[in-house]
């Protein structure tokens, strides 16, 4: 019940924290939301709050900046307010975010609905077989480049590994799916 | 050649080697045996550089290899094509659009061969691993036995003096098990080959190194001596627990 009622809460919040627009409101949920990661009974509060900055650093600041920038150089300066919003709204939603994955037993939560518990388990078999992979990757470049990565083997690389994974992905879903399907999972 | 000395290492908060010394001497071909999870893929990544124990000291040939020390290009470069490692899934080894490509990009990251020597030595290790007829073909199109062997071509186009294997023969036919065994002993090299195959441990090498599940070297020595105590299988977690009272009756 307790991770049924957390998911409720953070739905309420993200959907709170998604219409608000006065600047100073932003701040101070996120001054609480900061407040709530120091004092929860939680491991690694200082790892948790650097995946939230990297994520909304590379996902909502970095694309929201080069807007301001085209902003500013047409003369226009209300983008200014718009960007602090923008940005203090996406910081807050995924922290929120963070601290929910952190605090709750997903499976426990979405257990009300099978196909959601369905979802979650493919999308978490995947998260880990592709952490172990993508570590794997990246070991056999270091092990096998003896320099430095030039910019047309780091291109080759990422392009191998998009493909791979997309095929990968395709590939462990339906595996995942004739798994479940074969343990009476899917009634269809 | 290789010497662990006291190695610590600890993963996400889990110590899975605690202490841990060993030496592979030059020519020796090492087998790696243990249950899985015992720490045979993060031993090797010790031995490759790639892990970096938290305490202890990793000698190559009497150099200290560590974070530092392969910071230093020629170290590294040294190091990277002396100590090479064949993973365990081919796939996350090869990255380059056509086998050709795979093969020449060790040759062409040492700098040290112009694209006509280059391949030359493509060629060589193409025809020596029946690939050559692939050389146009993108790696992903390969069956896994063809990515295994390509790996391979891509190593040993190195001439590199130790070859670390991580259960080299998990997804191989027995025929091109066979044919991986014969290429290994008409090498002159060092290997050090992870399997949990017991059957094929005497066929890899003539020196048993054995970890247990809790991640300890409990073995070290000929493997013929290992295998003569069935006990020692036990105490490695490696045949099953219904075969401890087969072997005390």
């Amino acid at each position: 019940m307790r991770d049924k009622l957390l998911l409720l809460v953070y739905i309420l919040s993200l959907i709170y924290l998604s219409y608000l627009s006065n600047i100073s409101v932003l701040l101070i949920s996120s001054f609480f939301l900061l407040l709530f990661l120091f004092f929860a009974p939680i491991k690694n509060k200082l790892g948790l709050l650097k995946h939230s900055l990297f994520s909304f650093f590379l996902f909502s600041f970095v694309i929201s900046f080069s807007y301001l920038l085209l902003e500013l150089s047409s003369g226009n300066r209300e983008g200014i307010e718009y960007f602090l919003m923008i940005n203090l709204r996406s910081f807050g939603m995924t922290l929120l975010t963070f601290l929910f994955l952190r605090i709750t037993n997903l499976y426990k939560a979405l257990d009300f609905s099978r196909t959601l518990t369905f979802l979650l388990i493919i999308a978490t078999s995947n998260i880990l077989t592709y952490k172990r992979l993508l570590k794997d990757f990246r070991d056999a470049l270091e092990s096998r480049n003896m320099g430095k990565t030039t910019r047309q083997t780091s291109f080759t690389f990422i392009k191998r590994l998009s493909l791979f994974f997309f095929d990968k992905s395709v590939y462990t879903s339906r595996e995942v799916y004739q798994t479940m399907k074969s343990r009476g999972f899917c009634d269809d | 050649m290789i010497e662990l000395k006291g190695i610590w290492y600890s993963y996400d908060g889990e110590e899975v080697f605690k202490d841990l010394s060993l030496r592979i001497l030059e020519g020796d071909r090492v087998v790696l045996l243990g249950p899985n999870g015992a720490g045979k893929t993060t031993l090797l990544k010790i031995l490759n550089g790639l892990l970096m124990p938290q305490k202890g000291t990793y000698l190559y040939k009497g150099i200290e290899i560590n974070k530092k020390s392969l910071k230093d290009k020629a170290i590294n470069k040294w190091f990277r094509r002396e100590v090479v490692m064949l993973f365990q899934t081919p796939d996350v080894m090869l990255f380059n659009p056509t086998v050709y490509d795979e093969i020449a990009f060790g040759l062409r990251q040492l700098g040290e061969y112009d694209e006509e020597r280059i391949k030359e030595e493509v060629l060589y290790w193409a025809e020596k691993f029946n690939l050559s007829f692939l050389l146009k073909r993108s790696p992903f199109e390969l069956s896994g036995g063809q990515k295994q062997k390509l790996c391979l071509a891509c190593l040993l186009v190195l001439k590199p003096k130790v070859l670390l294997l991580d259960e080299p023969t998990a997804n191989l036919d027995s025929k091109t098990t066979h044919w991986l065994i014969e290429l290994l002993w008409s090498m002159e090299i060092t290997t050090l080959i992870a399997t949990n195959n017991l059957n094929l441990v005497s066929e890899l090498g003539n020196k048993l190194l054995v970890l247990d599940e809790n991640h300890s070297l409990i073995y070290e020595g000929d493997p013929k001596e290992f295998f003569d105590d069935k006990g020692n299988l036990v105490k490695a977690s490696i045949l099953p627990c219904i075969n401890k009272r087969s072997i005390a009756l």
